[in-house]
């Protein structure tokens, strides 16, 4: 469900944050495949252009969670430089939670977008 | 769902937490690598890339933090944390947790164990099928109370027209009240043995849903008159005299010389005597055949399980109406019947109700001192702990994480002691339960269930957060900066603690007061009992039971058994005088209508205890000759004698002498007064004599059935009982003489429940009393270490180890006056309450009201000598020195 947009509007930013990195995650997972934690963050920099100046540790506790739900689950794996690396991957439950939350996301966006667009006049 | 989910792995996660840390450990520490090695390709220098990587990677430990609060269970982890370390704490101060353990252990298995009594007597159903239902059916007419057990049972006829006209009941049935009469000998295998058994109607144990354990319940046939002979038998019998046979169910034993079949044998929980008759031990129960003791006047004890659904007050209104038809139907009993219906669990406890309700106030009370000098001892300890404490505010700790750490430590003291309380009160209800010989009701059936187990856990809690609360709130309020100031300097202490601390003290002394004062009530109530004049002199007094009634038909035959036994005893040496009764005081009563010839009695005749007697019983007895003269050997078959008591002569003649009078008993007229003798409280020690009378023994009939031997000996009555046996051998070997009791044995047991209720009372005041004076010890000992310097410099000044010790004193006893006034006051406000429990005392008795608060202020400054004996003897020098 879209918790992150209408039941959480009430509490502190951590929450809303917190939803919106893990989206981003399930959306990056949905993409790239397998990815481990720097991996992740990195991709979520590069596609919001540098823009969302992250604290990149503040992922792991999104990762966390979303592994405590069942939406990812995680392995370890070598990195690039042969390390031992923990990648994530989305799960079956992941991929349904990502489609419904990308809908809601839009359906929320379209109502905000046409609300901003609405002129005193029109609503006469 | 995913909820659930997330909650199970929280919980997997609290478990496997040390795993998942390395993982997290792991996971940052590649992350970090990775990131640096971003920067180095982006031109950084290794340390200026490392540098960079942690800044962008954000607070690496505050982000551990916030993954480990989502890992697992916080809350259960730092309270797992917070017992841990209060355990350690706690540890490390063995000897505080020592006596705190021992002082909450006292006051909850002090709970425990009432409640366990409660909960059994009150709160607990009855031991029997739709308890809840069943009703106790006394008989009720004008002063019935005055005629003992005839008073309150009922004739048989009544019972059948009850049985045949109500609409109220599913069942009615009934016992044979007198049943001590009943007393058989058992023969067969091994010694003859006095046995007691009850006669019960034959539905009497399915209404009460009790099934024998081996064999069956009685017959229809066998509970007809000239039916087949059958007797149940109680599980101890069958132990005892058995030896656990099931082979023993069916077997013919002769029970007073008549072959009885043992049809089964009742389970080990029933318990008839701890219900019905507490006190008396029950063996056997025989079928009551209703057609046999129609004729003998009030004798049932009747009830009788309601219909569902029907209040007791409708049946009582039903029998009320049935009064008139079956009035019609006997008109002669008129007057002399009645009912009066009771739930059978009130009639059972009800008149311990008042008692119970008082043990639990001073339990109650009990735990709420423990709770209070807990407090105080967790004060005194939080002052020592108090740099400790602001150390941990100083580096972060918040101040409701700190009340939560004391807590937690309260919480874990309240259960180390409710663990060892919980055992002092299995032991002490075990204890209990197998006291014998005490008149209370179901005593047997006391113990540690689910709710008293329940009880405890909700108290101890209670407490633990009771006593928890005053520390951690002057906690929550000190200053950080005042603390560790003052923890090092050794201050004389804030104002306001110390205040706080009197307090708890004041209000320590004042509870013990009032419990003291309670059972100082209750001592002297128990006193002025046993002080009683019950008329006859129980002291080197016994008497042993025998019954001619069964092997000698002819009541001129069995006065020529008893006259031979007593020639016998006689012989025996240490005995002094030797007489017989067929109803010992504080055993059996009984009681005939009597009345002055002549006399009308609109509210019908006094009923009056009726004893037969042999000649020398009251000089056996020490029943002292008012007037008149006792009965002679020639007082036999139809002698006219009758002897009274003076409440007897009183009433039938008052202000004239009543020797010569003649009396009418039954409605007979052709009784001659020859004697008066004082009053016996037949009833018990706190009931008034009734109306007694004595009739000739000698003259034959009913009182020969079944007598007592009354011997007055100076040696130790136990001593006699074997020489007895030998001499009254040779007359009949099969005779019962197994029950050899002591007359300050029956006395004993009369007064059992008051000194059972004394006995705990004066416990709980006594353990009040300790507690108060450990209260003050600690608060004045406390005191004194603290003001150690000051006294230091005014000694120096030139005060006298006198001026210090007097100053300690003063304040020991300000503390202790201010507690006991209090203490005072509250107490003459509960004892009111007390009213029904006390004998021969007013509540707010005098002596009591001086002794109690006296008591404790010399308790108090008993518990201030010590400190004050330190301070005096304080070193100005090194108290000055001592920093």
């Amino acid at each position: 469900m879209a918790y992150f947009l209408w039941e959480t509007h009430m509490k502190d930013k951590k929450d809303v944050w917190q939803g919106t990195l893990a989206l981003m995650v399930l959306k990056t997972l949905d993409v790239m495949g397998p990815l481990h934690g720097y991996g992740i963050a990195r991709r979520i920099e590069q596609i919001s252009g540098d823009q969302l100046a992250v604290n990149q540790g503040t992922l792991y506790p999104v990762l966390l969670k979303l592994e405590q739900e069942g939406s990812i689950a995680s392995e370890w794996g070598a990195s690039e430089n042969n390390r031992r690396a923990r990648y994530y991957r989305l799960t079956r439950s992941g991929r349904k939670q990502l489609e419904a939350e990308a809908r809601s996301w839009l359906e929320t966006t379209a109502i905000i977008e046409r609300f901003f667009e609405a002129k005193a006049e029109n609503l006469r | 769902m995913k909820a659930l989910r997330r909650m199970f792995m929280r919980v997997l996660g609290a478990l496997t937490a040390g795993r998942r840390e390395a993982r997290l450990r792991e996971e940052v520490e590649e992350h970090l690598a990775l990131l640096t090695e971003e920067k180095i390709r982006a031109g950084m220098t290794p340390e200026e890339a490392r540098r960079a990587a942690v800044l962008k990677f954000g607070p690496v430990e505050s982000i551990k933090e916030e993954y480990r609060e989502q890992r697992g269970l916080p809350w259960a982890e730092t309270l797992w944390q917070d017992v841990r370390y209060a355990a350690r704490t706690l540890r490390r101060d063995a000897g505080f947790t020592m006596v705190a353990v021992a002082i909450i252990a006292i006051g909850i298995g002090a709970n425990t164990a009432i409640f366990s009594v409660l909960n059994t007597l009150v709160l607990r159903p009855l031991p029997f099928f739709a308890a809840d239902r069943l009703v106790w059916i006394e008989n009720d007419f004008p002063n019935n109370r005055q005629h003992g057990l005839s008073g309150i049972t009922s004739r048989v006829d009544i019972y059948w027209e009850w049985q045949r006209l109500n609409q109220s009941f599913e069942q009615l049935e009934a016992y044979n009240a007198f049943f001590n009469r009943g007393s058989y000998s058992l023969a067969g295998d091994g010694e003859p043995e006095r046995v007691v058994g009850v006669e019960v109607s034959r539905n009497l144990f399915p209404m009460l849903g009790v099934v024998p354990r081996l064999g069956r319940q009685f017959s229809e046939e066998e509970s007809r008159l000239g039916g087949p002979r059958a007797a149940l038998i109680s599980h101890a019998l069958w132990e005892r005299r058995f030896s656990s046979d099931p082979a023993a169910v069916g077997r013919t034993v002769s029970l007073n010389d008549q072959a009885v079949t043992i049809v089964g044998v009742m389970p080990r929980e029933f318990d008839f005597g701890s219900v019905f008759s507490p006190g008396t031990r029950v063996d056997l129960f025989t079928p009551l055949l209703l057609d046999e003791v129609k004729n003998w006047g009030n004798t049932l004890a009747v009830l009788g399980r309601l219909k569902p659904g029907l209040r007791i007050e409708a049946a009582q209104s039903e029998f009320q109406a049935l009064h008139g038809p079956i009035a019609e139907k006997y008109p002669q009993m008129s007057k002399w019947f009645g009912a009066r219906l009771e739930p059978l669990h009130d009639s059972v406890s009800g008149r311990l109700q008042m008692a119970l309700m008082l043990l639990a106030g001073a339990v109650g009370a009990v735990l709420l001192i423990v709770c209070v000098n807990m407090g105080n001892l967790l004060l005194v300890r939080g002052e020592a702990r108090r740099k400790e404490i602001a150390v941990r505010t100083a580096i972060g700790a918040s101040r409701w994480r700190i009340a939560r750490q004391l807590m937690t430590e309260s919480l874990l003291l309240a259960a180390g002691g409710a663990i060892i309380g919980l055992m002092l009160a299995v032991a002490a209800t075990r204890g209990l339960a197998r006291l014998q010989g005490v008149n209370l009701p179901l005593l047997r059936e006391v113990g540690v269930d689910g709710a008293v187990l329940t009880f405890t856990v909700l108290v101890t809690i209670a407490s633990g957060l009771l006593f928890g609360l005053a520390p951690a709130l002057a906690v929550s309020q000190a200053d950080v900066h005042e603390s560790l100031k003052e923890a090092a300097r050794g201050m004389s202490e804030g104002l306001r603690r110390a205040r706080v601390r009197s307090v708890l003290v004041v209000s320590q002394v004042a509870l013990a007061c009032v419990l003291v004062a309670a059972a100082g009530l209750l001592i002297r109530s128990f006193m002025r009992v046993l002080d009683v004049d019950l008329g006859f002199r129980a002291e080197h007094l016994a008497a042993l039971r025998v019954d001619p009634s069964t092997r000698y038909e002819s009541s001129e035959k069995r006065v020529a058994l008893i006259e031979e036994l007593v020639r016998r005893v006689r012989t025996v040496p240490g005995i002094e005088t030797v007489s017989v009764t067929d109803a010992l005081p504080l055993d059996r009563n009984r009681s005939w209508t009597l009345g002055a010839k002549g006399q009308e009695y609109p509210n019908g005749r006094p009923g009056a205890f009726v004893r037969f007697v042999m000649p020398g019983y009251f000089q056996a007895m020490g029943i002292p000759l008012r007037a008149g003269r006792d009965f002679s050997e020639s007082d036999r078959k139809d002698s006219p004698a009758i002897i009274l008591n003076e409440t007897g002569a009183r009433t039938l003649w008052p202000g004239e002498s009543a020797i010569g009078r003649i009396a009418s008993i039954r409605g007979r007229d052709e009784f001659h007064v020859v004697g008066v003798v004082g009053d016996v409280r037949h009833s018990g020690p706190e009931e008034q004599a009734g109306v007694e009378m004595y009739l000739p023994l000698l003259a034959g009939g009913d009182g020969t059935q079944s007598v007592d031997l009354v011997m007055r000996t100076k040696l130790d009555p136990q001593a006699l009982a074997s020489s007895v046996r030998t001499v009254l051998r040779p007359v009949d070997a099969n005779l019962p003489v197994a029950e050899f009791k002591q007359l300050e044995s029956l006395v004993d047991r009369a007064v059992s429940p008051r000194r059972t209720i004394v006995w705990l009372l004066g416990a709980f005041a006594m353990i009040a009393l300790m507690l108060a004076c450990v209260g003050i010890y600690g608060v004045v000992s406390y005191t004194v270490s603290r003001r150690a310097q000051e006294f230091g410099i005014r000694m120096a000044l030139g005060a006298s180890g006198r001026d210090v010790r007097l100053d300690v004193f003063r304040r020991t006893l300000w503390l202790a006056v201010a507690g006991v006034a209090l203490g005072t006051a509250a107490g003459l406000l509960v004892t009111g309450f007390m009213g029904s429990l006390l004998y021969g005392v007013q509540a707010r008795d005098p002596l009591t009201f001086a002794a109690a608060p006296a008591v404790l202020v010399a308790v108090a400054l008993l518990a201030g000598y010590l400190p004050a004996r330190r301070a005096a003897r304080i070193d100005p020098i090194s108290a000055l020195r001592m920093e």
